[in-house]
């Protein structure tokens, strides 16, 4: 087999990390349909029941229950719905940022380039996940100021990838043809650049929504994402800190989705990766 | 050569201009730093009274030009909490921090460069499905899950390793490699990629041809040319073990610059929070302006880009 042959049909594990997507966002957007008990109902007389297969488990609660009663598969469900949520909101508009400033840059090159591209180079000071979390400190927590959050410290990626393919694309044939004969050039970009720079741009996309689902989960976890009782991963894992010893299932449960999560993006997100381009093997993964 | 570098100076020095100014109109990105920083239930003549004296009544661009002289000068301000100067404070506790930045450093380099090779050497063999599959799984897993995991196994079931604090080098074992397994992961998937671009090059073959060991192919005629890309991204990496230092610091109790911002963010202590992350974000470009001055000498092609 040439290295460049690669396989294209998805493998098992390609094709079970996308089963697991899809359920995540079943969960996301029914969650309440799908969730055996209501997330916040707190019960006081069931508080830090083990899961199910240990003594005193109770069928009621398969995954146990949390300091204050509330069932942590019901709490885990509706916890997709911030991680999907969060995002898929972050990632595309952080998407159309950056794919925007990418083209100007790339296409037009000019001041707009050198802007863009300095205010990248000092974003890309900060570490991510710093740059985020000082940020939300300034803008207080909550579902929008995250996804403003997360927006802001991603675009720099797809700017960055996109100027890149942009550049490459505009000393192309056919680019200069499509000019020689005369076309504006909002048709060439919109006709001949944006679609060349699709494989690029989801190649990145992918790689994103893994950071922004981790990222998102760091910030609740340091109490400082979507606010309780509204229950995200992250900030489970936030109260769960307190019962490690007493109570590992607080704390393993929600990391497992998280986890899971995250795996089956990267697994899809490679393999969109070989199939679509395998020239962007160079494209690994951002720093958080 | 000498040109090389001073260009790259230039554009570090523009960037750290950069830092600066974002550190400052970060507080005013609320509205009214003032109230961003003392508690809500300050009385207006409080408030106006802190305006006055942190400088905040006056306008937009004074304010950014004597922060940025102060800056220049290693002076940020007092700290609201401590009462001490902010750079003070950081830097007694940078030293923790590149510690365990450091030595994550070393953990994630000493096992993802190997792994890397043996998992691109033994391509689709046992070794290399279960790297690729460990590498997969240490890309996914939150540093801070990952960090009450192994508080929750060695510190709590085993109990034979501490799990907050520092001191001995047993207190660092937790912490560093929480933080390392992400990048370890990183780097042994570039460096297995990396390997197997190098071992299909004729020169490999040549080698293999003359009859030479396989070692010796391996590491003289391989790793070498492999070891280029991935000795750039192990300089990246440490942004995000810097990154990343703030939420293990957090959880490991550790002393440094991540958990004592974290903490200055939480007491609304923003004059503090000012000076750690221009301090951290300052750092990161001065090991990136390292990085490229080390890779040109490295590798000469570069300085011609």
């Amino acid at each position: 087999m040439s290295r460049r042959g690669r396989r294209r049909l998805p493998g098992i594990s390609v094709l079970l990390a996308m089963g697991l997507l899809a359920i995540a966002v079943v969960l996301a957007v029914a969650p309440q349909t799908i969730a055996p008990l209501d997330p916040l109902r707190v019960d006081v007389m069931r508080r830090l029941l083990p899961p199910v297969w240990l003594a005193g488990g109770s069928a009621g609660n398969p995954l146990g229950t949390d300091q204050l009663g509330r069932d942590i598969l019901s709490r885990i469900i509706h916890g997709a719905r911030v991680s999907v949520f969060v995002a898929t909101a972050a990632v595309g508009t952080a998407g159309l940022i950056g794919i925007t400033l990418g083209v100007a840059s790339g296409f037009f090159g000019g001041w707009v380039d050198r802007v863009s591209m300095r205010v990248a180079d000092v974003q890309l000071a900060f570490p991510a996940i710093l740059l985020a979390i000082a940020l939300v400190a300034v803008l207080g927590p909550g579902f929008w100021k995250v996804v403003i959050v997360l927006t802001a410290t991603g675009w720099v990626n797809f700017a960055r990838v996109v100027r890149g393919a942009a550049l490459t694309l505009r000393g192309q044939e056919f680019v200069d043809a499509a000019r020689g004969i005369g076309a504006r050039p909002s048709r060439i970009i919109m006709r001949h650049i944006v679609p060349n720079l699709l494989g690029p741009t989801v190649v990145v996309a992918t790689l994103e929504l893994a950071r922004v689902i981790i990222v998102e989960a760091s910030l609740g976890f340091l109490g400082l994402g979507v606010q309780p009782p509204t229950p995200s991963w992250g900030n489970m894992l936030s109260d769960a800190r307190n019962y490690v010893a007493t109570a590992w299932w607080l704390s393993t449960f929600p990391g497992f989705a998280i986890a899971l999560t995250c795996l089956s993006v990267n697994l899809v997100g490679d393999w969109v990766r070989d199939t679509l381009d395998p020239r962007l093997r160079g494209l690994r993964s951002f720093d958080l | 050569m000498q040109q090389f570098i001073a260009r790259r100076l230039l554009d570090a020095i523009f960037v750290v201009l950069g830092v600066s100014f974002v550190v400052f109109i970060m507080v005013h990105l609320s509205g009214d730093p003032v109230l961003l920083m003392l508690p809500l239930d300050a009385s207006q003549q409080q408030v106006d009274e802190f305006r006055h004296r942190l400088g905040f009544d006056r306008p937009l661009l004074a304010q950014y030009l004597r922060f940025l002289t102060g800056a220049a000068r290693g002076d940020f301000g007092m700290s609201l909490r401590f009462n001490q100067p902010a750079l003070r404070l950081v830097a007694e506790r940078f030293p923790a921090t590149a510690e365990l930045a450091l030595v994550s450093l070393a953990l994630a380099a000493g096992f993802g460069v190997p792994a890397g090779v043996i998992a691109a050497v033994g391509r689709g063999r046992g070794w290399d499905v279960g790297i690729r599959v460990l590498a997969l799984v240490g890309q996914a897993v939150p540093i801070f899950w990952l960090g009450i995991m192994l508080i929750l196994l060695f510190g709590e079931r085993f109990r034979i390793l501490p799990t907050s604090g520092t001191g001995t080098w047993r207190h660092l074992v937790l912490p560093a490699v929480s933080l390392a397994a992400y990048s370890a992961a990183s780097i042994s998937r570039l460096q297995r990629s990396a390997m197997l671009e190098v071992l299909g090059r004729e020169y490999v073959m040549t080698a293999r041809a003359k009859g030479l060991r396989n070692l010796t192919v391996i590491t003289k005629h391989a790793l070498r040319n492999a070891l280029i890309p991935v000795v750039t991204v192990i300089g990246l990496q440490m942004g995000t073990l810097l990154g990343g230092a703030i939420i293990t610091e957090t959880i490991f109790a550790w002393p440094g610059v991540g958990r004592l911002s974290l903490q200055a963010i939480q007491s609304r202590d923003y004059v503090l929070v000012q000076a750690s992350v221009f301090v951290v974000a300052t750092v990161f470009v001065l090991i990136n302006l390292v990085v490229d001055i080390l890779y040109a000498v490295l590798d000469p092609r570069i300085r011609y880009e």
